[in-house]
């Protein structure tokens, strides 16, 4: 019912007087009559209604400036005032218009026992408030109170309700106590619908909020080391060995979301240093207990194992050095990945991910690409190879801080089917986890490097392999968001072209093969390009589903075996050594035209026009 | 004219709107009040209502049945002598004597009234009264809540003030208490509440059980089965808490098995028995006044209706809640058919009643069964969800949407509930309705339900699909529900039980409470009523009205001496 046509239905302008509106509402009744006319009455009633939530929202919205004796907090101090209590106050001044002179028709029979029940009252307060540990004095009190014979009056039992339950919400630890007596005797319980009271729900709340801390507080609830750990200051050698415990941190982040999202009241339980502390300490990527343990015993791992197998005899290492290194070297790793790879990451999926430029989001790819290309293209060189690994684990790190990964698990039927591990673990009933399936995704790759590396000069085989592996890295850290920029920011055409240009591609490299498969020293920028390709096919082929991700991936794990049989026919017709790289070349690019295939075809089938 | 009836569980009345003022009816035997007894003489198989069968309930336990409304709405059977009855045909006849009672008074026929029936009656039960009705010749009009009607009685005296009271009201099976505000010739309910097992009875019930406690040598554990025994002890139980209403001390005394068993009961001693339901009546006052939103000081009366607050523990415990006297404005008994009178008048527009409206609520919460998903998925079955919320003004309409919990659901099926729990299985069952959906995933396809409770309380529910249109309507009716030719060959099979020409009640209700009191006296009490009652059946043979009349007069005299007043 629209703002204007209730006043319409009433027939008066719009007013904040409720006596007016009921007068109106009066004088309609009398023609809308319920018994006659339903629709009519009802649409009155409702447009009654209305009209007065709206005429007491604007007197509230008056009044706000004249600060109301609000009855809310009153109570509690209303009860310190002898004068003011509202059980026998208002009998005298509330003015009623009396039309027949009559005795007082609002009586107290007795004023002795109003005092008593106030008397009652704040001697259950100052217990409360200075309650030591014992909750007898204090239920003993509350027995005292319900047991008054001021309690008979209804305005009294309710004025009490309301007493009772302030004094709760107001001492917080100490008058818990009397949440469940007050919640029995007075009846409070939802189990029953009817209107609410924002007091009795908040006293309701803190019941269900001590109960889960109940559940909490008992040891054998998977929440008990994490409560104990936000009861303590953050000081302390205790305090250190929380930081060093496993698994710890974890809980305290699952506790203290319960306590935000469903029970508020629990934070009122803990320590406000420790919670502050934890959740600065939570909010970055930090030192985990983990890595705390593995820098306090891998260094001494490493040293006796150095130290034992004494590597270069002729440099006899002492134990107090080797120990010093592999300390050094320890927390060297640990710093590297804290502040170059996590807490990076977590700062750019924070604030940058979203008003980055797109070359910083997805420039690691070409980045990648062309490192590994270089490798193939620069003469092989002790510095060269370390420059290129340092240059190719850089980019792999851009990739880490500004990509994601697909971690679900492995569900997809065609998985199982065509992956023997995953086929393992389903019959186990357990999900193949990513970094298994990331592993696993490259093992064509690495068994096709393996396999040439007889065919590569000397030195270059060793100059290519780490940027190959950093390239490899960066693609499993960054396939996602490039596919999603693939499927999201270029057109259904646009695809199409790009795909059949890459299948052109995939064809026309066995030609290069052939023709490479004399002479070595083309033979590193021959299987860079078949690399370059089975890494970049993975992007538009990262979400394929059913039979052509299954063709994909049988092709790519078993077609090794279907090679390999035709290698030794190929070699009859070629030069000894050389079919290796056309075989396997061969092997791992149909797997690609496979792949582009599914995608090409699945880009027709259903069409995802770019948003 | 439109009559009005206040048909109780222990006593009935009616009433009519006549000179500006609401009368009560007497019945043949000058009483305003008829006790809801019906019985059958086997003799003759002509049929008693009112006081004589109510007399006869300890002579002929078998044959007279009392406090049938309780079954209303259900398809129990009482068996009188041969004849078998439903409970709507046993208020039928109660009905058909109120109704020859109001013709003879006002010398016209009577074919419309309004009936009280209390305010937590369901659907099934409001049907079977209004059929109760339609049984008897009346034309129900209305069907008026008892709490307002007493309110009612109440406020029509008040229409000129702007006044906002409480009637509390406490009958023999029920207790009652509703808000009501008056202002400006319109009657506002502004809630209404109560505990429907808690009443006068109760209060009988404590005593009993405090005799038995006190006599247990003497009564055997299997007599307490017995039938006689146990209408004497509600009889002497009865007696004895409206002796205490006047008197400190009372006895309370009994005959069986050929001995007098007594014990004294005192005024304390009652208070303390009668504590706990003291304390039983506080929860729907303070519930009442929570859901209208109003304080105890913000009401300018209390009223009391209803036999049990005549009781003075009753009274004091009502001061002592509200922290003032009670009003005495109304007579108890009588108020709800006082109310239901006004109420004829109002339904007959009569030109006094011209100014004013009343408006009532619905007293329950009306909601359908859903399953809700909580955290974690799970889903929970059997969670009441309200559509119309208790206290709300009636007639009244609201809709809620619902969407469906499973993928391809093919049918939606509501089923309606009645009451305040959240969970389905501690509320009422009125009916359901069933709806065919189209199949979609879960949750895309919404039903919407329409409640509407018209003003005689009887729920209408209307549910639409907004995807395909469709509509499936409910009128809310028993399984067995009666075709009006059904109807009329029951009102006819009704019509053609005896029943004794009205002169001759008055004879035949004193000849009844006679042969009551000789069974429950002994010794020399039982030879004195038995010759006054061979005194009187002598004149009874001669036939002469004027000395007929005189003996019984006598008669009821000396019984009267000896048992106290008859009581309603």
């Amino acid at each position: 019912m629209s703002g204007g046509s209730i006043w319409a239905v009433l027939g008066i302008a719009q007013t904040n007087d409720r006596t007016e509106i009921r007068r109106a509402y009066s004088r309609r009744l009398k023609v809308t009559h319920p018994e006659d006319d339903a629709e009519g009455f009802k649409a009155l009633r409702e447009a009654y209604e209305h009209a007065m939530a709206l005429a007491a929202r604007g007197a509230a919205i008056q009044q706000a400036q004249v600060p109301e004796p609000a009855p809310a907090p009153e109570p509690v101090e209303s009860v310190r005032e002898p004068e003011l209590a509202a059980a026998d106050g208002q009998a005298a001044p509330r003015a009623e218009p009396e039309p027949a002179p009559q005795p007082a028709q609002v009586l107290w029979a007795d004023q002795g026992d109003a005092e008593r029940h106030r008397l009652t009252f704040r001697r259950l307060q100052t217990l409360v408030e200075t309650r030591t540990g014992d909750p007898a004095p204090v239920l003993e009190a509350f027995e005292a109170l319900l047991a008054s014979p001021a309690m008979d009056s209804v305005s009294v039992q309710e004025q009490t309700e309301v007493w009772i339950m302030f004094l709760i919400l107001n001492n917080p630890p100490l008058g818990d106590v009397l949440i469940e007596p007050a919640i029995e005797r007075f009846g409070w319980d939802h189990s029953q619908i009817g209107p609410r009271f924002q007091p009795r729900d908040a006293v309701l709340a803190r019941r269900e909020d001590l109960r889960a801390l109940e559940a909490i507080k008992r040891t054998t609830s998977p929440h008990h080391r994490a409560f104990v750990a936000l009861t303590r200051k953050p000081k302390g050698w205790k305090h250190w060995l929380d930081r060093a415990t496993l698994g710890l941190p974890d809980e305290i982040a699952a506790l203290l979301q319960i306590a935000h999202n469903q029970h508020r009241g629990l934070l009122l339980d803990f320590d406000p240093e420790a919670v502050v502390w934890w959740q600065a300490y939570l909010s970055k990527p930090q030192f985990s207990p983990a890595a705390i343990w593995t820098a306090a015993i891998a260094p001494a791992v490493a040293a006796a194992s150095l130290v034992q197998s004494q590597i270069t005899p002729e440099t006899p290492l002492g134990l107090i050095e080797a120990y010093g290194a592999a300390l050094a070297g320890t927390l060297g790793i640990l710093a590297a990945w804290l502040y170059a790879l996590a807490r990076p990451q977590a700062r750019w999926r924070e604030t940058w991910r979203w008003s980055a430029p797109i070359w910083a989001k997805l420039g690691w790819a070409p980045a990648s690409l062309s490192v590994l290309a270089l490798a193939a293209l620069i003469p092989p060189s002790p510095i060269a190879t370390i420059a290129l690994a340092v240059l190719g684990f850089g980019v792999a790190a851009w990739a880490y801080i500004t990509g994601w990964v697909d971690q679900r698990p492995a569900r997809r039927l065609a998985s199982w089917i065509s992956g023997p591990v995953a086929m393992v673990l389903y019959l186990f009933g357990r999900d193949m986890p990513w970094r298994m399936r990331a592993l696993l995704s490259f093992a064509p790759l690495a068994l096709f490097w393996r396999l040439i590396a007889k065919d590569l000069p000397t030195g270059a085989w060793g100059q290519m392999t780490l940027p190959l592996a950093a390239a490899a890295a960066t693609f499993v850290f960054g396939c996602e968001p490039l596919a999603e920029a693939w499927h999201r920011d270029l057109t259904p055409p646009a695809r199409r072209i790009a795909l059949a240009a890459f299948g052109l591609a995939v064809a026309l490299t066995p030609l290069v093969l052939w023709w490479v498969a004399p002479g070595p020293a083309l033979t590193p920028a021959a299987a860079t390009l078949v690399a370059i390709l089975v890494l970049l096919h993975k992007v538009p082929t990262a979400h394929l589903e059913g039979r052509a991700y299954a063709i994909r991936d049988l092709l790519m794990r078993f077609g090794w075996i279907v090679w390999t049989a035709l290698l030794a026919i190929a070699t009859e017709y070629l030069r000894q050594g050389d079919a290796t790289l056309l075989t396997a070349g061969l092997w791992l690019l149909t797997g690609v035209a496979a792949g582009i295939a599914g995608a090409l075809r699945a880009e027709r089938l259903t069409p995802q026009p770019a948003r | 004219m439109i009559v009005g009836i206040d048909l109780g569980t222990t006593n009935c009345a009616i009433g009519v709107w006549r000179d500006g003022r609401a009368e009560l009816i007497p019945n043949s035997l000058g009483h305003s009040l008829t006790p809801s007894a019906v019985s059958l003489d086997a003799r003759d198989g002509s049929v008693l209502v009112g006081l004589e069968a109510r007399e006869r309930q300890s002579t002929h336990p078998e044959d007279t049945v009392t406090a049938f409304k309780r079954y209303m709405g259900s398809a129990r059977v009482t068996k009188l002598g041969k004849r078998e009855f439903l409970p709507e045909e046993l208020s039928a006849l109660l009905l058909q004597r109120l109704k020859s009672d109001a013709e003879a008074y006002l010398g016209e026929p009577v074919t419309e009234a309004v009936i009280t029936v209390p305010a937590y009656f369901n659907d099934r039960q409001r049907k079977a009264t209004r059929r109760a009705g339609e049984l008897a010749g009346l034309k129900v009009e209305r069907l008026l809540n008892e709490p307002t009607a007493a309110a009612l009685a109440y406020g029509i005296h008040e229409l000129e003030n702007e006044s906002r009271f409480l009637v509390f009201d406490l009958g023999g099976g029920t207790f009652d208490v509703s808000i009501l505000e008056i202002f400006e010739g319109v009657i506002e309910v502004r809630s209404s509440t109560g505990d429907n097992r808690l009443g006068g009875e109760d209060f009988n019930q404590v005593l009993i059980d405090d005799f038995c406690a006190r006599q247990a040598k003497a009564l055997d554990p299997r007599d307490r089965e017995d039938p006689t025994l146990n209408q004497r002890l509600r009889e002497a139980a009865e007696r004895t808490r409206r002796a205490l209403t006047d008197q400190h001390a009372s006895l309370m005394s009994i005959v069986w098995r050929d001995a007098v068993l007594e014990e004294e009961v005192t005024t304390e001693h009652f208070e303390t028995l009668a504590a706990p339901l003291l304390t039983r009546l506080r929860e729907p006052v303070l519930r009442a006044l929570r859901d209208s939103g109003l304080r105890s000081e913000d009401l300018k009366e209390v009223v009391l209706v209803g036999g049990a607050t005549r009781m003075p523990v009753v009274r004091k415990a009502v001061t002592r809640m509200f922290g003032r006297f009670p009003s005495n404005a109304v007579h108890p008994d009588e108020a709800v058919a006082i109310g239901a009178a006004v109420q004829a008048g109002l339904k007959a527009r009569d030109v006094a009643l011209k100014e004013v409206v009343m408006t009532d609520v619905c007293p329950y919460t009306l909601g359908v069964d859903t399953m809700e998903r909580g955290a974690k998925g799970v889903v929970r079955a059997g969670i009441f969800s309200p559509i119309i919320e208790r206290n709300t003004v009636i007639p009244a309409s609201r809709i809620s949407s619902f969407v469906t919990v499973q993928d391809n659901q093919s049918h939606v099926n509501f089923r309606i509930y009645q009451g305040e729990s959240r969970l389905v299985s501690d509320n009422v069952l009125l009916g359901q309705i069933k709806v065919s959906v189209p199949p979609a995933p879960a949750g895309h396809v919404g039903v919407d339900v329409r409640f509407t409770y018209d003003i005689n309380g009887l729920l209408e529910v209307d549910v639409h699909v907004p995807k395909t249109g469709e509509r499936r309507e409910l009128v809310i009716v028993d399984d067995e529900t009666m075709s009006p030719a059904e109807l009329e060959r029951r009102r006819a099979s009704l019509a053609q039980l005896k029943q004794h020409p009205r002169e001759n009640d008055a004879n035949r209700h004193a000849l009844a409470r006679g042969a009551r009191c000789y069974e429950a006296f002994l010794g020399e009490r039982r030879e004195f009523v038995a010759r006054c009652l061979a005194a009187f059946e002598a004149v009874l043979d001669g036939q002469d009205p004027r000395a007929v009349e005189h003996a019984r007069e006598a008669l009821l005299k000396q019984l009267d001496h000896l048992e106290g007043e008859t009581w309603f």
